[in-house]
């Protein structure tokens, strides 16, 4: 009896669970979705195969322009994981978020190679785009391997062995062990580093099975790695070090977390109309507009308070620099607040329920978020994945926010460090562009009926 | 002297509203003059709230002429709304805010603002029974509190015309009585009112006239007693009887005197009146 009712219950949650495609679509397409998005996204950072790849962007510049620097940089071009860029003001490239590393030839590199002296090669790197690093790192070791250490590292043992002065058959001999010696080290560098012409990002990003190069093998190398943060870092103003993390999580979760609650912000329209309340503000003199027009500014109030609550959080506990650039930031949150009410007013707007806001929200605004950098850097990411993020609030906002906070850029460029002023003015024409489709789909739904 | 003749606070001839290929009201006619308040009655389906919705200026109609308060709707709408009271079916409340609270937001709503603001919030929450609850939640109140609550919400800003869409349902007999004060008090002031119920009983008390609307056409339109006289010309005339009297020996008597005549029951409400034009088969609503 217990087991034919519970049945009978069973069967009609069943069918009121196929019945309500929202839940059916968030419970059975939301997944595969995210899985595509994820797969994408992450196989790429691991190395994955044909177009999906990431290219993560290396700025090199040669100072040398010798034919020993130009077959450094031909060997790292030839990888598949580097985007490599020919350029100068390298430091300042990475300061300011163009490039996540840049890699220096001195002067003299060649020279130096030819002496059988190792040459001092200098990366700089932003400690930020920690996901970068490992796919930068696993690039470059075996290229440096074969153009850097394996040049110089015989014509070093060499000169070693000349220093001792020894009879010719001797010597002989032990240049013999010491060469195969030295092949033996190269052959396992190079297999536990990265697949020798494949290039490769790195395997374990984690540092696992992978050489975690940037942490060891520098100096062996001849490389100096420097750290390079990014302008608003050195401006921070709490007694908290600036984190690098920290920056992007604030940044991140403040854009999801926003649209989140600005979207169920747009749901009370839903709710009024379910409760009557709306018939009874469209009765009023002032109409759909007025009603319009005060969800905007509720809901604007509503995010902003949401975003202070959250970037005072990021300055005690990160030391988040939130008042070094506070018209950029304020700008900022302004215009991100406008783009993701401008979301949630035109989402309810065209949803029936609050069921259908639900599922139509969460898909949407989570694929905005993995695809817009929101949960993983852009820059680690294939191409056509930059270039969806392209179409997202997300990566507007995310440029923004993370260029003002941790690069301490302002609206406009300047000689050290671009500006934000073209994401901001992209938020405020995405929000302008939401707001306008929001108030046609009320006249349309709510007083088109007529 | 004669009294010249009050403009129609709504005056619609052969009004038309469809909705693809439904024609949800066809051809209404309707004069309603200030001071008046209309009973509209119909079938569920029957357009009354179609009709409601052109009044209110909601809903746009697709042909005919239209005029509320003097005004085209096309053209006024927010005017035709500032003297427009609409106390919708549904109880349009915020449960979260007090009952003064609410009345102060759709106050505001219609213009209302200090210091005649306050006033009419101590009038509604007075007119309500609601002086001393004033400060709580709306969603701690009663059904019919929220009821009077939801009658008074439309009265604030003191509209020329005011629209009724089943003000009594879900209420108990005390609450009913208490919103039937309310709008007999209203009528007392002058006020114009269209009243829509399922209770016929409502309209018998409340309303000088009454439309009856089934499938977007009126089928009748004047007082209780025309629309009774309307039901009895084609049938007998009434003949009324003092009480204790046996039908049957009044009958007998009459038949003695030459006139061959059947007593009928007692005279038809307004019920027997309605069921009669629209018929008593169900007309659920989809």
């Amino acid at each position: 009896m217990i087991l034919k009712d519970a049945w009978t219950v069973a069967h009609k949650d069943l069918r009121l669970f196929v019945r309500d495609r929202s839940a059916l679509a968030l419970t059975l397409l939301l997944p595969v979705v995210l899985a595509t998005v994820f797969g994408a996204a992450m196989g790429a950072m691991s190395g994955g195969s044909g177009g999906a790849q990431a290219h993560v962007d290396l700025l090199v510049e040669d100072r040398d322009a010798s034919p020993a620097s130009e077959a450094l940089l031909v060997s790292l071009e030839g990888t598949d994981a580097l985007n490599v860029i020919r350029g100068e003001g390298s430091r300042r490239a990475v300061a300011g978020g163009e490039v996540p590393a840049a890699l220096l030839i001195p002067k003299g590199y060649g020279e130096t190679l030819a002496r059988g002296e190792l040459p001092e090669l200098r990366l700089l790197r932003d400690p930020s785009q920690t996901l970068a690093g490992p796919v930068i790192a696993g690039s470059l070791l075996p290229v440096l391997l074969e153009k850097t250490l394996g040049q110089a590292g015989p014509a070093l043992l060499t000169h070693v062995l000349e220093g001792f002065d020894l009879p010719g058959d001797v010597r002989s001999q032990a240049q013999s062990i010491l060469n195969e010696t030295w092949l033996s080290m190269d052959r396992v560098l190079s297999e536990r580093g990265a697949p020798r012409g494949e290039g490769g990002g790195a395997r374990d990003p984690a540092g696992g099975s992978g050489v975690n190069f940037l942490e060891r093998v520098p100096a062996l190398l001849g490389v100096v790695v420097e750290e390079v943060a990014g302008g608003g870092a050195t401006q921070g103003d709490s007694e908290v070090a600036p984190s690098a993390g920290g920056s992007h999580a604030i940044a991140s979760m403040a854009v999801m977390m926003l649209m989140f609650s600005l979207v169920a912000a747009g749901g009370t329209l839903l709710e009024e109309q379910a409760t009557g309340t709306l018939l009874r503000l469209q009765l009023a003199p002032g109409g759909g507009s007025s009603i319009l027009l005060g969800k905007l500014l509720s809901m604007g109030c509503i995010g902003l308070l949401q975003l202070s609550v959250l970037f005072a959080y990021g300055r005690v506990v990160f030391g988040v620099p939130i008042l070094a650039r506070p018209l950029a930031l304020g700008l900022t949150a302004v215009g991100v607040v406008f783009a993701a009410t401008g979301l949630g007013l035109l989402f309810a707007t065209l949803c029936r329920t609050r069921k259908q806001l639900e599922g139509l929200s969460t898909l949407v605004i989570l694929i905005m978020s993995a695809v817009g950098g929101a949960w993983f850097p852009r820059e680690i990411t294939p191409g056509w994945f930059r270039l969806a993020g392209q179409f997202t609030i997300t990566a507007y906002a995310m440029d923004a926010f993370h260029g003002v906070l941790w690069y301490g850029k302002g609206l406009l460029p300047t000689a050290e460090l671009g500006g934000i002023g073209a994401d901001v003015a992209m938020l405020y024409a995405t929000g302008a562009v939401l707001v306008w489709a929001a108030f046609r789909s009320y006249r349309r739904r709510f007083e088109g009926a007529g | 002297m004669t009294t010249p003749p009050q403009a129609p606070l709504v005056h619609a001839r052969g009004l038309e509203k469809t909705f693809g290929t439904l024609k949800a009201v066809d051809g209404l006619d309707l004069d309603l003059f200030p001071g008046e308040c209309l009973g509209l009655l119909g079938p569920n389906g029957a357009g009354k709230t179609t009709t409601l919705g052109m009044l209110a200026t909601l809903l746009k109609p697709s042909g005919g002429q239209l005029e509320i308060l003097g005004l085209d709707p096309r053209a006024d709408a927010a005017a035709i709304r500032a003297g427009l009271g609409v106390v919708p079916q549904e109880i349009a409340l915020y449960g979260e805010l007090s009952g003064a609270e609410n009345l102060a937001f759709f106050g505001r709503m219609y213009g209302l603002d200090d210091p005649h603001l306050p006033r009419r919030v101590a009038w509604g929450l007075h007119a309500a029974g609601l002086a001393d609850r004033g400060d709580d939640l709306v969603r701690h109140y009663s059904g019919g509190m929220k009821r009077r609550l939801n009658i008074v919400a439309a009265l604030l800003h003191e509209p020329r015309l005011v629209l009724l869409d089943e003000p009594t349902v879900g209420v108990d007999p005390q609450s009913r009585g208490h919103i039937f004060e309310m709008v007999e008090e209203l009528r007392r002031g002058g006020l114009t009112l269209i009243y829509t119920t399922h209770q016929l009983g409502e309209v018998e008390r409340l309303c000088d006239r009454i439309l009856i609307l089934d499938h977007g056409r009126a089928l009748a339109e004047g007082t209780l007693a025309e629309l009774r006289a309307g039901l009895e010309e084609s049938g007998p005339a009434e003949l009324r009887l003092p009480p204790g009297t046996d039908p049957a020996e009044a009958a007998r008597i009459l038949r003695e005197g030459g006139i061959q005549a059947e007593i009928a029951g007692p005279t038809p409400d307004l019920e027997e009146v309605f069921l009669s034009l629209t018929g008593r088969a169900l007309r659920d609503e989809a």
